[in-house]
């Protein structure tokens, strides 16, 4: 017995030379369940960054309100009790910027990887790839639909996650320029997520076999994430970077590169007090240099600590004294953007790359 | 106009060829059986000729000249893999839907008749079909886009005996209706005699027999006669296989025009099986371009 038909099927349909409606149909037809799916995980994470974000800037408006940046007699008691309950949600802020962080893996794996593995794996390419839609423009749509599927919720998962941090740099806890913010910006995140899913289905089409490439696929993009936490970031920030002796209190160096997004003096009570260092700029290096100019290595730097604090209760001054000067190496603030361009650009050039050699596979190793 | 022609052919997975040196043509307007035992290359021939797979060496040309795989050359061929592979988590509907908009020319409607006098449901899932089922759906998607040439790789393997002849009824309706030729791999050669025109014959990746399949049997003899004849005989006759008794031997030949035989010899025709069965037994034997001699030491002989 035939069963009751539900939904009326559309008459032939009429066609521009670029297909992308009809292709959007059978996109949605094929994987409207993973796209659901991980749509949800980005509205889950939404929710839990909004829900977070909210409780801190409710705290952090009493902050300005009290113009807590710069303590006073007037304000301090009333400071005192607001900034550690913004630093009490810190926990919470690192797990937000860690699940964020799993969003390009997610992608990669449960939308890249099966994209062609599981045309490969069930046979279907011989049905799909037979119809009247050619094979590269059957690939190149789809992965296009399922990039903005995606790319879209991750730019504003990023915009959130961001506005959820901006408290934290404000007071100084955090810092944009650090590697677990730089990478999950409204920008950064969705050029990663691009990367996952251009990688998925570059290796889905190189393994044909689907749980192997989810895992290959979680293993490499994963390790790439490792990788630039580890050391990549770091080198990217270290290009062109600019040189600048200041004084010897950057003994604190460790803090320079935290408080220093809202004004050029007032650097909260977690910021070193370096007014000659540039505002909202992140540290990549420092060093000490001797009286010869040379520059010290970490032994002779901690026996030139020991004897300051010594000789002198006013380390910096016994420090000039004797022609010692602490330099720092760092990215001036107004290149944040341009850093931030960079890496998007580098994410989404090795997402195209793997794009074509998708196609590259598709279309000899059927 | 030939539909599918291809020169040199050869295609390797790594360092196995799975075809190799493969020349032929396939008329148009002909419902064309390429017959081969399993490994024979027929399923890497048939992907080439829809361009899922690029040949190593040589090359397939569709509809007199158009690059198999091509777009022009897509929009025009259908393709029912073997195993009729579709998307089995999805409903009939689904299935539907999708092809059409994978096609710029597609007939949703003849496909919902089809289905609907094979009582399958549209919001059925594939994969609760039965194997014959998911064939028939496959066939009707392949034929609702009203292609010049049908191929169909191995569709019979998996049918019972009803829905063979209930599937090839539908290709044969649409081949009366609408002309289109087919190409028909299979190693059942026991029904192709009654739906195919043409033969082609494919061994170890080379052709053995081409076709028209009323000339290919017409073409070939079974001669009886003395063993002691036999030489005589392989001297006229392109012999494809001998089976010597003790004192009489039997031999399919190819005739090529010869009518003389000796006074003691009995010629009989042959079947269209029997003749297949024949050359795929012997995998040096072939019927095209050049024809062994009679005394060729390759020939198959059966003692019986």
């Amino acid at each position: 017995m035939n069963a009751v038909i539900t939904e009326e099927i559309s008459p032939p349909i009429s066609r521009s030379s670029l297909p992308l409606r009809a292709m959007t149909r059978v996109t949605w037809l094929q994987h409207r369940s993973l796209i659901l799916g991980v749509l949800g995980l980005f509205g889950a994470l939404a929710v839990y960054v909004v829900f977070n974000s909210d409780a801190v800037h409710a705290i952090y408006a009493q902050y300005v309100l009290h113009k807590c940046s710069a303590p006073v007699a007037s304000n301090i008691r009333t400071c005192i009790g607001i900034t550690p309950r913004i630093q009490a949600s810190s926990d919470t802020l690192t797990l937000v910027n860690i699940a964020v962080q799993v969003v390009p893996v997610v992608v990669g794996m449960f939308i890249g990887a099966p994209l062609i593995a599981r045309e490969f794996e069930s046979g279907t390419y011989r049905f799909t790839w037979t119809q009247g839609m050619p094979r590269t423009l059957w690939l190149t749509l789809k992965i296009a639909l399922l990039a903005f599927a995606v790319i879209v919720p991750a730019c504003l998962l990023g915009l959130l996650a961001g506005g959820y941090n901006n408290p934290f740099n404000a007071i100084g806890l955090a810092n944009r320029w650090q590697i677990a913010q730089f990478d999950m910006t409204g920008l950064t995140l969705p050029a990663w997520t691009l990367l996952g899913l251009a990688l998925g289905t570059f290796v889905g089409a190189l393994v044909k076999r689907t749980v192997s490439a989810m895992a290959v696929t979680g293993a490499v993009i994963g390790g790439c994430i490792v990788a630039v936490f580890w050391k990549l970031d770091y080198l990217l920030l270290s290009i062109g970077v600019r040189v600048t002796t200041i004084s010897p209190e950057g003994l604190n160096y460790g803090a320079l590169n935290m408080g220093a997004e809202t004004s050029g003096t007032g650097f909260g009570r977690y910021g070193a007090n370096i007014s000659t260092q540039p505002v909202g700029s992140w540290l990549v290096n420092g060093w000490y240099t001797g009286p010869n100019g040379g520059r010290l290595s970490s032994h002779a730097t901690h026996q030139l600590i020991i004897r300051a604090l010594e000789n002198s209760k006013r380390q910096i001054v016994w420090l000039a004294q004797h022609h010692y000067a602490y330099w720092v190496s760092y990215q001036p603030a107004n290149r944040y953007w341009i850093f931030q361009s960079v890496e998007v650009a580098v994410l989404v050039g090795l997402s195209v790359v793997l794009a074509w050699g998708t196609s590259t596979l598709i279309r000899r190793r059927a | 106009m030939n539909v599918i022609e291809v020169s040199n052919l050869g295609k390797r997975y790594g360092k196995r060829w799975a075809i190799r040196d493969c020349s032929l043509s396939i008329p148009a307007g002909e419902v064309v059986a390429l017959v081969g035992p399993n490994g024979a290359g027929k399923t890497t021939l048939l992907h080439c000729a829809v361009g899922l797979v690029e040949p190593s060496t040589g090359c397939a040309k569709v509809f007199g000249g158009l690059q198999a795989g091509s777009p022009e050359a897509l929009a025009r061929i259908a393709f029912v893999a073997q195993d009729a592979p579709l998307y089995k988590y999805l409903s009939v509907h689904a299935v539907i839907e999708l092809t059409r908009n994978l096609n710029r020319s597609f007939d949703t409607n003849l496909v919902r008749e089809r289905l609907d006098d094979l009582g399958i449901g549209l919001s059925q899932k594939v994969g609760k079909l039965s194997g014959g089922q998911q064939s028939q759906l496959a066939l009707a998607l392949a034929l609702a886009r009203h292609p010049d040439l049908l191929v169909l790789d191995e569709p019979l393997a998996r049918l019972d005996p009803l829905a063979r002849s209930e599937f090839m009824g539908v290709v044969m309706r649409a081949v009366a209706e609408e002309g289109l030729s087919v190409v028909l791999s299979s190693h059942v050669v026991s029904e192709l005699e009654r739906v195919a025109s043409y033969l082609i014959v494919l061994n170890v990746g080379r052709v053995q027999i081409a076709g028209d399949i009323d000339s290919v049997t017409e073409d070939h003899v079974l001669l009886t006669g003395p063993i002691d004849e036999v030489d005589q005989v392989r001297e006229s006759f392109d012999v494809v296989q001998i089976l010597r008794g003790d004192r009489q031997a039997r031999l399919l030949v190819r005739i090529n025009g010869v009518a003389d035989i000796g006074p003691l010899w009995e010629s009989s025709s042959v079947s269209l099986e029997e003749l297949i069965l024949a050359y795929l037994r012997d995998p040096d034997s072939s019927a095209i371009s050049s024809p062994m001699s009679g005394g060729s030491s390759q020939i198959r002989e059966v003692r019986t």
